[in-house]
C-alpha cells in the first residue's frame, strides 16, 4: 500500500526506515573521504561501519527522525545551491567576455543599433552553450572521481524487495503497433522473472487510443500476450473512452483507480525496455530514501536502423552518459522528470502532481503537453526530491527514424515547453524549476535567436557595402580615423565557440578510450570515425533543425496549434515526396540566402556556408538520413556502433528476435490493422472483444434503434461504408457486434468478400 | 471430407477432383446419388468453405471442429422448415450457430480460473485534483493586494 504520510507538505519516513534509523545505521552529517578511503555517501542512511553517532535506542521519537531526514536534505540543497552558483559564474563571466570580443570586432560603420543586436544575441547564444559544455566538463569530473556521495543508487543496501512494496508498470499507448509494445512488454517481464521478481510487479496497458481498429488490435495482442506468457492477472490492459488531458490524464485515471494499490510505479513509453534488474535498484533506492518522489533513470537508444537514428544512438551513448552525470552534478534533487523510464512514489504524485489546466486556449492555454517538467516542479515544491539516477544502466528507447519524425515530435514539444512560460511564476516551485522552465525554453528559443543571429550578421555584410566609411567622425582631421580589424581576436573568439562546442566531445572520446570503453564503440578508430561522422551529420542538420525550431516558436506565438499525433515509431524510411513537401521552403530560403550572399560577399559566404548548404541540400538530406540501408551500410562498415550492439543486453535480444519472428499463420487474411473488421468477422476475436466490452449498460430503444441501423448499413454496403464512429459504437455494444457477426457470416460470397470472408 | 458425396457424380468437363480419393461417402439425403446442378454445387461447397472456416475461426480442436462442420451441413440440408433441399450459405451457418448453442460452446472467453475473463483488476478508488490556481502572476499579484488591502 503507499506509505502512510502526514497531512503537512514533507518527506515523512516509512516505518521500515523508522527501525533502519532506530538501530544506529544514520550520520547525519558527511564524513570526509580519508586517503584511499571512499567516504560513506551523504545520501544514505545504513552503514553502521561508518557511523560517528552511537546506536539509537529504539524509542527514539519521530521528530527526531524528521529532523535528521530534514538535515540530509539540507546537505544537497547547500551543495547544490553553491554548485548552481558556480555554473552560473561560469556562463555568464565568459559570457560577457566574448559578447565584448565580439562587439569590439564588428564594424562601427554598420550601425550601433545592429551591432548591439548582433552582440545580445551572440552572448545569449554563448551563454546557452555554455551550459552544456560545462555540464559535460561537470560530468567528466564526476566520472573521473568514480565516487559520487549524491549517486541515489550506490550505496543502497543489497537486500530483497520488500513484502508489501508493489510497483505499477505502466505502458500508456496511442495508436501505437499494439504487437512491438506487447513484445516490448513480454521482454520486461520475462527479465522480471529472471531475477523472481515478477511477483513485485504489476504490468498495465493504458490505452487512449480512439481507433476502433487499434482498440481491437490492442486487445488481442494483449490475450495474445497473456496466453503465451501465462500471466493473466499480472499483465492488464484498459481503454478509456475518452482521452482528455492525453498521456498526463492517462496516467492519473490509473492512479483515480488503481494507484492506492501500488507504492510506486514506472511509467514506460511505448517503445521502452527496462530491465528486471535495473527496476529493483529503482525500487530499492526509492525505499531506502523515502524523500525521493521520483527518480528517473536516463534511457539509452536503442535498436536504431536508419541512418539519423544510428547516428543519435552513437551519440547517445557516446557522449550521454558524460552529459547526464553533468547533469546530475548540478541538479541533485531538483532534477527533471523525463516522462518516461522513471518511478515515482505514487501517494505524493496523487496528492500533488494532479495538472492544472490553463487558462485561455491552445497554444500557451488550455492542457498542459509536456506534463513531465511540470510533475516534477510540483514534486519537488510538495518536498519531495526529483533525482536522475545517471549511474543506472537498463533503460532503453528507440530514436526517431526519420529527420520528419524527429520534428514533429519537436513541435509538440516546442509548444509544450512555451506553455511552461506560464508557469514560471507559479508559487512554490523552486527557483531551480523555473530555471529549468526557462531552459526548455531556451531548448526551443535559442534556434530563433541563432537564426535571427544569422540574419543579423548578414544584413550587417550587406549594410557593410552600402555603407561609405566615415573615416572622420568627429570632423576635419589632419588624422583619419581607420577601421581597426583584429584578426587574432576573431580567431580566438571562433576557437573558444568552437571548443565549447567540439571539446566535450573530444572530452568523451578521450575518457572512453582511457577507460577501456573504446572496444564496444568498434575500437578507437572506428570511434574516432563515428565521432566525426556524427559531426558532420549534425552541422549539415543543424541549420534544418534551426529553421524549422524557429518556425515551430513563431507559430506557437502567433497562436498555431498542434495535435497530439502519434510518432511514426517504424523503419519506412522518407519518401521524395513527403521531403520535398515538408522542406521545400528550406531549400528555396538556403539556395537563395547562399547566392545572394555569394555575390554580395564571398569571403562571409565562406562563413555561412555550412548553415546555406544544410539549408539547400535538406530535402535529400531528409531522405538519405532516413534509409535503414545506409543505417545497415555505416553499421556494416563498424561505423557508429555502439555497445548494445557489440554485446546486446538479454532483453533486447529477446525482444528482436520475437519481433523478428513471423506471426503466426491465421487463415483469415485480415491483417491486423484492420481490427474492426477482425472483430466483426473472425470468432475468436469477436468472442474476446465481446467478452472485454460487456457492459450491464442497458441502451435506450433510441440507441438500439440507431445501432440496428448501422449493422444495416454496415452489412449492405460493407465496413467501408462506416465512420470511426460509427465502428466505435458497434464495438461498444456487445449485443451490437453479435448481430454484425451473424449477419455477415450469413453473406453470399459476393457480398461477404467485402468483409475478407471468401 | 471435401467431395465426399464424390460417389456417382460427374466432374464438370475442366475442372479437377475436389478430394483425393479414398474419401468416405457422407451418410444421409445429401450424399443419394443424385447429381446436382452446378449453381447447387457451387452453393454446396461454398457453404462448406464458410462452416469450415468458421470453425477453424473459432480456434477449436481439429476433429470437433471438423465434426461440428459436419453435423451443420448435414443438419442444413435436412432442414426440412427451410424447404429447400439445397446446401446454401445462410443455412449451414444458421445449423452451425444452433449446433454450438446445443453444445454450450459461448461465445465468451473465460479466464484460465474459469470465470468471466477481464482485463483489468478491482477497482480501488481515490482521488486525484489539482490544487489551486497558483500559477498566475496576475493573480498573484491581485490576491496579495486584497490581502494588504484586508
Amino acid at each position: 500500500m503507499a506509505d502512510n504520510r502526514s497531512t503537512a507538505p514533507g518527506p515523512v519516513p516509512s516505518a521500515g526506515r523508522t527501525e533502519r534509523v532506530a538501530s544506529g545505521a544514520a550520520s547525519s552529517t558527511p564524513t570526509p573521504s580519508g586517503a584511499g578511503e571512499k567516504s560513506r555517501p551523504a545520501f544514505t542512511s545504513d552503514h553502521p561501519e561508518a557511523d560517528p553517532l552511537p546506536p539509537e535506542r529504539p524509542r527514539i521519537g519521530r521528530s527526531k527522525i524528521i529532523r535528521r531526514d530534514m538535515i540530509r536534505q539540507k546537505i544537497w540543497e547547500k551543495a547544490g545551491a553553491r554548485r548552481r552558483l558556480l555554473l552560473l559564474l561560469l556562463i555568464i563571466l565568459p559570457s560577457l567576455l566574448a559578447s565584448h570580443v565580439m562587439y569590439s570586432l564588428l564594424p562601427a560603420r554598420t550601425g550601433l543599433s545592429l551591432n548591439l543586436i548582433s552582440t545580445a544575441l551572440f552572448g545569449l547564444l554563448f551563454s546557452w552553450i555554455s551550459v552544456g559544455f560545462w555540464s559535460s566538463v561537470a560530468g567528466v569530473m564526476v566520472m573521473l572521481r568514480h565516487y559520487d556521495r549524491f549517486a541515489v543508487t550506490l550505496g543502497v543496501p543489497e537486500a530483497s524487495i520488500p513484502e508489501g512494496v508493489r510497483t505499477a508498470l505502466l505502458f500508456p499507448v496511442y495508436h501505437e503497433d499494439a504487437r512491438t509494445v506487447c513484445e516490448g512488454i513480454r521482454a520486461v517481464l520475462q527479465s522480471l522473472r529472471d531475477k523472481n521478481l515478477e511477483s513485485f510487479f504489476d504490468i498495465f496497458i493504458l490505452s487512449d487510443s480512439t481507433k476502433p481498429d487499434a482498440w481491437v488490435a490492442e486487445e488481442e495482442a494483449w490475450y495474445a500476450l497473456c496466453l503465451e506468457e501465462n500471466c493473466f492477472g499480472r499483465v492488464f490492459y484498459r481503454r478509456r473512452r475518452s482521452n482528455l488531458k492525453r498521456k498526463s490524464g492517462n496516467i492519473a485515471d490509473f492512479c483515480r483507480r488503481w494507484g492506492a494499490d501500488y507504492r510506486y510505479m514506472t511509467v514506460f513509453d511505448a517503445d521502452s525496455v527496462m530491465s528486471g534488474e535495473t527496476l529493483r535498484r529503482m525500487v530499492l533506492a526509492m525505499e531506502a530514501h523515502p524523500e525521493i518522489g521520483i527518480l528517473q533513470s536516463p534511457p539509452k537508444a536503442v535498436n536504431s536502423r536508419s541512418l539519423i537514428a544510428r547516428v543519435q544512438q552513437f551519440a547517445n551513448h557516446l557522449y550521454g552518459p558524460i552529459f547526464a552525470a553533468g547533469v546530475h552534478y548540478w541538479q541533485l534533487g531538483d532534477a527533471q522528470y523525463w516522462g518516461h523510464n522513471a518511478i515515482i512514489r505514487v501517494e505524493p504524485f496523487m496528492r500533488y502532481c494532479q495538472l492544472p489546466k490553463l487558462p485561455g486556449s491552445a497554444p500557451l492555454g488550455g492542457e498542459i503537453l509536456s506534463h513531465d517538467f511540470v510533475e516534477s516542479a510540483l514534486m519537488r515544491r510538495a518536498g519531495y526530491g526529483v533525482w536522475l539516477a545517471y549511474e543506472l544502466d537498463g533503460s532503453y528507447e528507440e530514436c526517431p527514424p526519420s529527420l520528419i519524425d524527429e520534428l514533429v515530435r519537436d513541435r509538440r514539444w516546442c509548444q509544450g515547453n512555451l506553455q511552461h512560460s506560464r508557469l514560471i511564476f507559479t508559487r512554490g516551485f523552486f527557483p531551480t524549476h523555473r530555471a529549468l522552465f526557462i531552459n526548455g525554453i531556451m531548448s526551443y528559443g535559442s534556434a530563433l535567436l541563432w537564426f535571427f543571429f544569422l540574419l543579423s550578421s548578414s544584413a550587417q555584410v550587406i549594410a557593410e557595402l552600402f555603407v561609405v566609411p566615415d573615416y572622420f567622425p568627429t570632423g576635419p582631421s589632419l588624422f583619419p580615423d581607420w577601421p581597426k580589424y583584429f584578426p587574432s581576436w576573431a580567431l580566438a573568439l571562433l576557437g573558444g565557440t568552437a571548443s565549447l562546442l567540439f571539446f566535450p566531445k573530444v572530452m568523451a572520446l578521450i575518457l572512453v578510450t582511457c577507460k577501456g570503453g573504446s572496444r564496444a564503440f568498434g575500437g578507437v578508430i572506428r570511434m574516432t570515425l563515428s565521432a566525426f561522422g556524427e559531426v558532420v551529420v549534425s552541422t549539415f542538420l543543424a541549420p534544418v533543425r534551426m529553421l524549422f525550431h524557429s518556425f515551430f516558436v513563431i507559430s506557437t506565438i502567433l497562436g498555431r496549434t498542434v495535435g497530439w499525433n502519434a510518432q511514426n515509431r517504424g523503419d519506412q524510411g522518407t519518401s521524395w515526396g513527403d521531403a520535398t513537401r515538408f522542406h521545400w521552403w528550406g531549400t528555396l530560403l538556403g539556395l537563395v540566402w547562399g547566392l545572394v550572399m555569394y555575390r554580395l560577399n564571398p569571403g562571409f559566404f565562406l562563413w555561412l556556408s555550412p548553415i546555406v548548404v544544410g539549408l539547400a541540400v535538406s530535402i535529400p538530406l531528409s531522405v538519405w538520413t532516413s534509409r535503414v540501408s545506409l543505417g545497415e551500410g555505416a553499421r556494416a562498415l563498424g561505423l557508429f556502433i555502439t555497445p548494445v550492439d557489440t554485446n546486446p543486453p538479454l532483453e533486447l535480444q529477446r525482444l528482436n528476435s520475437r519481433l523478428a519472428a513471423p506471426e503466426p499463420f491465421c487463415p483469415f487474411l485480415l491483417p491486423r490493422e484492420q481490427g474492426f473488421v477482425r472483430a466483426a468477422v473472425i470468432p475468436r476475436v469477436f468472442a474476446l472483444h465481446s467478452t472485454l466490452a460487456a457492459t450491464k449498460r442497458r441502451n435506450s430503444p433510441r440507441k438500439d434503434q440507431r445501432l440496428a441501423l448501422l449493422v444495416e448499413k454496415a452489412v449492405s454496403q460493407g465496413p467501408d461504408a462506416l465512420s470511426p464512429v460509427e465502428k466505435t459504437a458497434i464495438l461498444s455494444d456487445p449485443a451490437t457486434l453479435g448481430r454484425l457477426h451473424r449477419q455477415v457470416w450469413e453473406l453470399p460470397p459476393d457480398k461477404a468478400a467485402a468483409w475478407g470472408i471468401r | 471430407m471435401d467431395n465426399a458425396c464424390r460417389g456417382g457424380h460427374e466432374h464438370p468437363e475442366g475442372s479437377r477432383p475436389l478430394a483425393p480419393q479414398g474419401d468416405p461417402p457422407l451418410q444421409g439425403k445429401a450424399c443419394e446419388p443424385k447429381a446436382l446442378c452446378r449453381d447447387d454445387k457451387t452453393l454446396a461447397l461454398r457453404a462448406r468453405d464458410r462452416v469450415l472456416l468458421y470453425t477453424r475461426g473459432m480456434g477449436l480442436d481439429p476433429l470437433p471442429g471438423v465434426e461440428l462442420a459436419l453435423e451443420s451441413l448435414r443438419r442444413a440440408v435436412g432442414d426440412e422448415e427451410r424447404g429447400s433441399p439445397v446446401l446454401d450459405v445462410a443455412g449451414a451457418m444458421q445449423a452451425l450457430r444452433a449446433i454450438l448453442e446445443e453444445h454450450g460452446i459461448s461465445p465468451e472467453v473465460e479466464a484460465p480460473d474459469g470465470g468471466r475473463l477481464v482485463s483489468s483488476p478491482p477497482l480501488n478508488r481515490s482521488r486525484m485534483v489539482p490544487g489551486p490556481d497558483t500559477w498566475s502572476l496576475r493573480a498573484r499579484i491581485r490576491r496579495r493586494f486584497r490581502r494588504d488591502k484586508a
